[in-house]
Parts: structure tokens; C-alpha cells; sequence
């Protein structure tokens, strides 16, 4: 059944896997399997393996200290800035850290987080500790209120995807349970960011981090009427609060992970497939699927078109899909069938003068998607389309659309 | 449910009742659909973001999204449609988040070094002509129809495609592929 060419493609794609892969998900089953599905705010970690950390984080500091006395390289090895964590709520701090993982300095970037980390030495704990202990002394200074909704913007700096994504994971492992132990419940955005970041210039004259920067500008960029400046005066809740305000939709700027990262994220994926459950068992094409093959067929770009309707009907005994979007000042509708994906009918309403200004009335009923080259053309121009809008969201599966 | 008919049987196929086995915490039935096929994952996921760091999160959630949500598989002799309709929504959500200014995905080259870990160099050239010489949809036809036991319809609905375009496509793939790679020892 599978010819030469695919068992080749399987072997190489096989050693592009990871060797530890099946480890890591071994793992993190392990941990699913520790924590009740249906409670998504317990803590990941128990909570006496803090004070175990943080005695082995005194000790390994004291090692750090008499390796370094005697004068090894180990020592300096260790000095070097390998990732900056910042933290944002209102107070902005960053926390840089060596290769292991240990804070090398903790960095008040605003007034507000000077009296966070007043009278608190970082330097040399581990990474968890530290962020264990700002998110305390949020609490304790009242930047972070139980019982109310929070915000909290984690960035993590490190030119290597793969490490960034492994200090993030751990980041937000140990954000919360900190939270969970303080009460606090909170929405918390995460982003990995280049460490030469374009936003350096924009961060240091606004005195915010360069992850709030980064968010900052990424909004700014999603809605003209947003002030970068005005923006970056805001708290972290403030802009969590003007996001909502005003429906931006921020999926594609920003990690945005309530309470639970890893799960959330998985349940949303899994949902929208399983809302198409229903069409797929039947052995029919989804409404997303209906849309795209009516756009395409009246040549228009996703994000040039506004959805009025795309909903499953019967006519004369057949499931269709009813799809109606505007475009410009033209109405269109079709019908499709939802099993073949046939345009069975189409027709096109000038919004205006009532008349039908459709261009190509004769080609109707050509598209029966066979021919290839057809096909071939519809794929760039789709592919085109979404490479060309970097801010409108081309979503195929239309889980989120406005119909 | 349908475990005492699977508990005996030690699985072969990614059916529903390996689903089923999945669904009640059976790790070794995850460890079989894992080697089944994560690479395949992997490659489609490939064939959408172009990014391996990204493929390769998308094989991690793709599969922990299956062991957690397998007992809301309804699919009815479909498991491969329903995992491959997870794999290609993490990837679009991947997509997504790669285009953010000053994010760090997308910055892996494949065309260089990102390929070095296979150590067979047909192997490699199979995988690099994929990749350079098909388009999107081609590459993940191709992709899919080397998962072990995966049928043109299933292809068919997790691309949204009609049959005969999937059957056309993979063939006419096939054949740019066989051209690419002449001279190693594919013959028709």
C-alpha cells in the first residue's frame, strides 16, 4: 500500500522528532493525570517543594560563591545573561537569569515595582523562588487583589525558540501555583520575544519592559485609534479591560492563558472540532468549509468579506448550506451542498441600485472542484491573501466568525 | 465501554477502539498511536506552519489534546479525520502566533541546518523535495497519505476537498516528486 517514497518520508520525518518527545509527554500526562480535569486552578506543583528549592537554591548560591572564590570558570561561565523574564502588572520588573536558570539581577523598570522589590534580594535564587517572591510582594503591596480579576503579562527574552519555550513553561508553572497559594486569580498573557527587539527604543522611553513594549505596539498596530504612548501608561488590567472594550481580538499577539495555560488551550482546539462533529460524522462539509468554497468562487478575500448567514438547510430533500456575506456593496448568496460541497444555486444583490453587477453569471455552475489547475489557482489566491493581511485574522474553520 | 472488546487485543490500527482504550487512561495504547503517528503529525503540521520548532509543539498538543478529550470521540470508524482536524487547528493557531512582530517563531531555517538530524541522505532529499517542490495542499496530501492505514476520504474531509481533487492531487504529486528525485532509485 505505501510505496517507497512514503516509507522514506516517514523515516526522515520520524528522526525530526525529538528523542525525548515520547519522555516529554510521558511527563506531562503524569502531571495531567495528577491534577482533577475538572478543576483547572490546581497548582501544578505541591507546595512543600518550595522550601525544598529553596534550601538547595542557599546551597547551590554558597557553591556558586566558593567555586568562585577559587577562581574557576564555572563561576563567570554563570554570570552571563542567558534569558530576561519581565513581569508586568503595573509595576514592570526584569529578571535576567544565567543558563541554569538563576537570577543574576531582578530590575525595578517603574516606580511602582521599586517598592516591590524593596528590601527583597534576588539575586542568585532560582528563577521559581524569585518569581514566587514578586508575586508575593504584589500581593502584599496590593498590585494583585484576591477575589477580583488580575492581569499579568509574562514575556520571556532568549534568542533560542526552543529555550525561551522552556523557561515560559516553567515560568508559568511556577506563576500559578504562586497565584493559586495567594488566591489571586488572574489572566495571564505570556509572549517569547527576540533579545535585540525593536521595541528596546519604544521600552526604555516610556519606562516600561521590553514585553510590555512589545505588547504595546502590537495593539497599537491592531486598532489606529490606539496611542502606543497612552497605551503604555496603562496598567496591565487597564489594557486587559480596553481589549475587551473594544473586541480586539489578541489571539495572534499574545499567548492568553486564564488560570490554566496547557489545558485551556487544549479543551479550545478540541472543541472547535468537535462542534463539527456533527457535520463531519454525517459525512458533510463544514459551514467554514461551505464559506470558503462560495468566497472562492466569487473570487473575494476573507477579510473583504462581512457574513450574514452560514447555516445548514434543506431544499428539495438535499442538506445545504445557506452562505450569505457582503462584499463591497454587493450581497451574496449561495447554496451549497453540504455534502458534495456543489454550488447549487448563487445569486447576487447590488445593496444599492438593485441590480446584479456579478461579473461571471455564465460560469455558474462550473465549479465542481475537479479541475486542478482551478483548484491550483484558488489555493494561491487564498494562500496570497492571508500572507498579504497580517492583522486580519484568515481563519478557515471559522469557529470564531460572525455568523 | 468498548474496552472489553479492545483489552485483550494488543492494537495494530488506530480505530476506535484504540480511541476507546485511550479513553480510559490506557498508556500503552497511547504509546502505540504515538509511534503510529507522530511523525505524521509532525509532517502536516510541517507542510502548514513551515516551522519545525512549531511542528513539533503541535505533535506534543496535538497528542496530549487526544489522550485528554478521546472520550469525546464520536467519529465513528473516523479517528484519524478527528486527531488530524486537532493537529491542523493547532497549527493554524501556530500560524497565527508566528506572525506577531518580534516573535521568535519562524525564526528557524529549515533549508538549513533544521534538516541535519536525518542522517540517510535519500531520506533527507525526500523530505526537502516535499517540501520545495509541492505546494501547501500538496504537501499535506503527501504528508497524509503516508500515515499507515489513512484513507483518501479521510484525507478528503480533514482538507475539505473533494475525493477525486485528493486522488488527482496525490498522484500528480507523486509524479513531481519522482522527478525531483531522479536518479535515486525511485522507479515507477
Amino acid at each position: 500500500m505505501m510505496n517507497d517514497l512514503e516509507k522514506d518520508l516517514n523515516t526522515a520525518l520520524k528522526q525530526m522528532l525529538p528523542d525525548d518527545m515520547p519522555e516529554r509527554l510521558d511527563w506531562k500526562l503524569d502531571l495531567l493525570n495528577a491534577e482533577p480535569l475538572d478543576v483547572p486552578q490546581a497548582p501544578v506543583k505541591a507546595p512543600p517543594r518550595k522550601s525544598i528549592f529553596y534550601v538547595l537554591s542557599s546551597l547551590a548560591a554558597c557553591l556558586v560563591l566558593m567555586i568562585g572564590l577559587a577562581g574557576g570558570h564555572y563561576y563567570l561561565n554563570n554570570l552571563a545573561v542567558d534569558t530576561v523574564v519581565d513581569i508586568d502588572v503595573n509595576p514592570s520588573i526584569e529578571i535576567s537569569t544565567n543558563s541554569h536558570d538563576r537570577v543574576l539581577a531582578a530590575t525595578p523598570i517603574n516606580e511602582d515595582a521599586k517598592l516591590i522589590l524593596d528590601g527583597i534580594d534576588l539575586k542568585n535564587v532560582d528563577l521559581n523562588v524569585a518569581v514566587n517572591a514578586v508575586i508575593g510582594s504584589m500581593v502584599r503591596n496590593g498590585y494583585l487583589t484576591p477575589g477580583q480579576d488580575n492581569s499579568i503579562l509574562v514575556s520571556i527574552r532568549n534568542n533560542s525558540a526552543e529555550k525561551a519555550r522552556s523557561v515560559r513553561n516553567l515560568v508559568l508553572t511556577d506563576l500559578s501555583s504562586s497565584l493559586s497559594n495567594n488566591q489571586v486569580r488572574a489572566a495571564v498573557l505570556n509572549q517569547t520575544v527576540k533579545t535585540g527587539s525593536q521595541a528596546k527604543a519604544f521600552a526604555k522611553s516610556n519606562h516600561i519592559s521590553i514585553g510590555k513594549a512589545v505588547l504595546v505596539l502590537n495593539l497599537a498596530g491592531k486598532d489606529s485609534s490606539l496611542d502606543p504612548e497612552e497605551l503604555a501608561s496603562m496598567s496591565l488590567k487597564e489594557l486587559a479591560a480596553l481589549v475587551r472594550e473594544k473586541h480586539l481580538d489578541i489571539s495572534d499577539i499574545v499567548n492568553y492563558d486564564a488560570d490554566d495555560s496547557i489545558w485551556e488551550n487544549l479543551s479550545e482546539a478540541v472543541d472547535g472540532v468537535n462542534e463539527n462533529d456533527n457535520a463531519l460524522n454525517q459525512g458533510l462539509i463544514t459551514a467554514a468549509a461551505a464559506k470558503k468554497l462560495a468566497l472562492d468562487h466569487a473570487g473575494i478575500a476573507p477579510q473583504n468579506a462581512t457574513f450574514i448567514k452560514a447555516a445548514l438547510d434543506e431544499e428539495d430533500g438535499n442538506l445545504v448550506y445557506e452562505v450569505e456575506f457582503i462584499s463591497g456593496n454587493i450581497e451574496y448568496e449561495y447554496n451549497i451542498h453540504a455534502a458534495t460541497g456543489q454550488i447549487v444555486d448563487m445569486d447576487t444583490d447590488s445593496l444599492h441600485t438593485g441590480s446584479r453587477p456579478f461579473p461571471q453569471s455564465d460560469d455558474e455552475d462550473d465549479d465542481d472542484d475537479n479541475d486542478d489547475d482551478d483548484d491550483e489557482k484558488k489555493s494561491q489566491r487564498s494562500e496570497a491573501s492571508r500572507k498579504s493581511t497580517k492583522s486580519t485574522k484568515h481563519d478557515d474553520d471559522g469557529e470564531d466568525e460572525d455568523d | 465501554m468498548e474496552q472489553n472488546t479492545a483489552k485483550t487485543e494488543y492494537p495494530k490500527v488506530v480505530d476506535d477502539a484504540l480511541l476507546a482504550r485511550i479513553a480510559a487512561g490506557d498508556r500503552e495504547a497511547f504509546h502505540f498511536l504515538y509511534q503510529a503517528i507522530a511523525q505524521n503529525i509532525y509532517g502536516f503540521s510541517l507542510s502548514i506552519t513551515k516551522n519545525p520548532h512549531d511542528a513539533e509543539d503541535v505533535v506534543q498538543e496535538t497528542l496530549l489534546a487526544v489522550y485528554r478529550h478521546a472520550h469525546t470521540y464520536r467519529g465513528q470508524g473516523k479517528p484519524m479525520a478527528w486527531i488530524f482536524t486537532i493537529a491542523r487547528n493547532f497549527s493554524l493557531k501556530h500560524l497565527q502566533l508566528s506572525r506577531r512582530v518580534d516573535s521568535l517563531d519562524g525564526l528557524q531555517d529549515l533549508e538549513g541546518d533544521g534538516l541535519s538530524r536525518i542522517s540517510a541522505v535519500e531520506q533527507r532529499m525526500v523530505l526537502q523535495a516535499v517540501l520545495r517542490t509541492l505546494s501547501e495542499q500538496e504537501q499535506q496530501i503527501v504528508m497524509l497519505h503516508a500515515v499507515h492505514g489513512m484513507k483518501n476520504r479521510e484525507i478528503s474531509e480533514i482538507l475539505h476537498i473533494p475525493l477525486n481533487t485528493v486522488l488527482s492531487k496525490y498522484h500528480r504529486a507523486l509524479k513531481k516528486l519522482r522527478k525531483q528525485m531522479e536518479g535515486a532509485h525511485y522507479d515507477e
